[in-house]
């Protein structure tokens, strides 16, 4: 019966394997290239609307593609693209450094005292909810024409995410592991930077991300309405001048360049800093 | 040589509260080195603690504790718990370097050695979400000897493992100790295990007493199939059900 059983599994000969695993594979190929179509056909679905509208409302109002591509293209060939992209840059990141520097203190202390806890949870849990639109009305209304205002506004958004992530962070501190350290001899100096810190940083960069995308956008917002400079400035100014299809160009331009800080910047620190983790290695490697 | 002397301990939980309760209740005993001790007794009666109090990670509430060391200095310990206990963001090398207070190369061979001993030299720089349950929990006993302990403490550290696993670390851990003759606080709710391993087996009773301690005077290395290891195991294992006869007459625990 064994010796049956045996013989049954190694039965298959490696011949007709392989050519099951080619199968699959162009299987997967097919559909690979079939969701590829799929994306190409999207954009162009897009782009043809869009020509339909220009064509529609005309192209004073609504520019067509192609000018709006040249306009991007005159941009960044003047020097105007890299001061005021610098510059939003810039001030998105002075925001996040703030809201780092009130929230994760904050959090720490949520996550690790019951009592700070109950003081802090409302509190945070509410100015996380309030939209992005108020607190770039309120940073507008506290520095007037600056570049303060645009830093407080992605402060303010993002330090709630913070804090509570940070929070979660701590509470998800594995006790067993701190108590393994002791057992060892350990000091509280190496318990917090082997084992606290190690834990939160998934969260501390889960809250970067999601506040991330929320920030640039506040960021731009606030320019827009009183900043001196970046590209919320560059699209108010183009809009005065009403050229619409400037405004259309800046804003294509910050989106590629937020995306492409998103995915690159952020993305790949995130998978290098958890290359430990198994289902992340093969994009860390 | 290393002394691990316990005298008159005792330990109550939640001490001043109404929920109060003694786990440990005037435990007395002395090792002395190159001694493998085991702690045997129903899950519950405080084998856990007894070996956190003597690591320090818990407090005790009344009674004396004391470690002394070869030559002097601080008494290291090692503990293997009965999971892993690994840094999931630490190669295995790494996690037994963690432990280290010395990170030279000679720490670092050593590391390497134990690693060798438990089958792992391979897996130096794997993570511990690589490894199979009984691969980390090897590397958690690796991490433990190579600490070079004075006293290494083992709080069931088989009990997660499927029973051909733990025999065959059960096999391999006999050989760790014969070759670095370590002093062991072994626990244990396994009899059998117990009489394997030790040299002395240590009986607690539910409420935290001292009931039996046991000599076992047997050659090494001891097989599992050898008759006077299971006539052992047999007459110690009767000498526990008449425990159980004793533990139902015994007044209930404050
Ligand atoms: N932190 C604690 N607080 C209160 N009671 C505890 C605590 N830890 C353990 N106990 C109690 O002490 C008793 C002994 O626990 P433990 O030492 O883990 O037993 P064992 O390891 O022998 O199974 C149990 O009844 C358990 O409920
Ligand atoms: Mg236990």
């Amino acid at each position: 019966m064994t010796e049956q059983l045996v013989g049954a599994a190694t039965a298959a000969p490696p011949a007709d394997r392989d050519g099951r695993e080619a199968g699959a594979r162009r299987t997967a190929q097919l559909r690979r290239w079939r969701r590829r179509g799929l994306l190409v056909l999207g954009w162009l679905a897009m782009l043809l609307l869009w020509e339909f509208g220009s064509w529609w409302y005309g192209s004073r109002l609504l520019p067509r593609p192609h000018e709006v591509f040249l306009k991007a293209v005159e941009i960044v060939e003047s020097g105007n693209f890299v001061t005021d992209f610098s510059a939003s840059v810039l001030k998105t990141f002075a925001g996040f450094a703030v809201a780092a520097a009130v929230g994760a203190p904050v959090g720490y202390l949520m996550g690790r005292y019951d009592y700070w806890r109950a003081f802090f949870h409302d509190g945070v849990t509410i100015a996380g909810t309030i939209p992005a639109i108020v607190y770039a009305v309120m940073s507008l209304i506290v520095f007037g024409l600056s570049n303060l205002g645009p830093i407080l506004a992605v402060a303010l958004v993002s330090a709630p995410y913070i804090a509570l992530n940070v929070a979660e962070g701590i509470r998800g501190v594995d006790r067993s592991l701190v108590t393994m350290s002791e057992a060892f001899g350990r000091t509280p100096r190496q318990i917090r930077r082997e084992v606290l810190i190690p834990t939160i940083v998934p969260f501390v960069f889960a809250a970067i991300r999601m506040c991330f995308a929320v920030a640039w956008k506040v960021e731009a917002l606030t320019e827009v309405f009183g900043g001196r400079n970046g590209v919320g400035f560059q699209i108010r100014t183009e809009y005065q001048l009403y050229d619409i299809g400037a405004v259309l160009a800046w804003m294509f331009l910050f989106i590629a360049f937020m995306l492409v800080i998103e995915r690159l910047v952020l993305f790949r620190a995130e998978a290098r800093l958890l290359a430990w983790r198994p289902e992340e290695r093969g994009t860390a490697l | 040589m290393a002394v691990l002397t316990v005298k008159n301990l005792a330990k109550t939980f939640n001490l001043g509260t109404p929920r109060a309760s003694r786990v440990l209740d005037d435990i007395t005993f002395e090792v002395r080195g190159q001694t493998f001790v085991s702690i045997v007794g129903p899950s519950g009666c405080g084998k856990s603690t007894l070996l956190n109090i003597i690591s320090g990670v818990e407090e005790h509430t009344s009674g004396e504790i004391s470690l002394t060391s070869d030559e002097g200095r601080p008494a290291r310990m090692g503990y293997v718990f009965q999971d892993p206990r690994l840094l999931p963001w630490r190669s295995v090398l790494r996690n037994m370097m963690y432990v280290q207070d010395d990170q030279g190369e000679a720490t670092v061979a050593r590391a390497r050695r134990y690693l060798d001993m438990v089958g792992l030299a391979k897996n130096a720089d794997f993570y511990p979400g690589q490894l199979s349950g009984g691969m980390q929990q090897r590397v958690g006993i690796a991490r433990a000897f190579a600490v070079e302990p004075d006293l290494l403490l083992m709080d069931e550290p088989f009990s997660h493992l499927d029973a051909i696993t733990a025999r065959g670390l059960r096999a391999q851990l006999q050989d760790i100790w014969a070759q670095s003759k370590k002093t062991v606080v072994f626990v244990t709710h396994d009899v059998v295990e117990a009489v394997e391993l030790s040299d002395r087996i240590i009986v607690l009773q539910p409420g935290g007493r001292i009931y039996e301690d046991i000599g076992i005077d047997l050659p090494r290395p001891r097989r599992q199939t050898d008759p006077t290891v299971a006539t052992l195991q047999a007459e110690v294992l009767a000498r526990l059900e008449a425990m159980k006869e004793l533990g139902r007459t015994t007044e209930p625990v404050a």
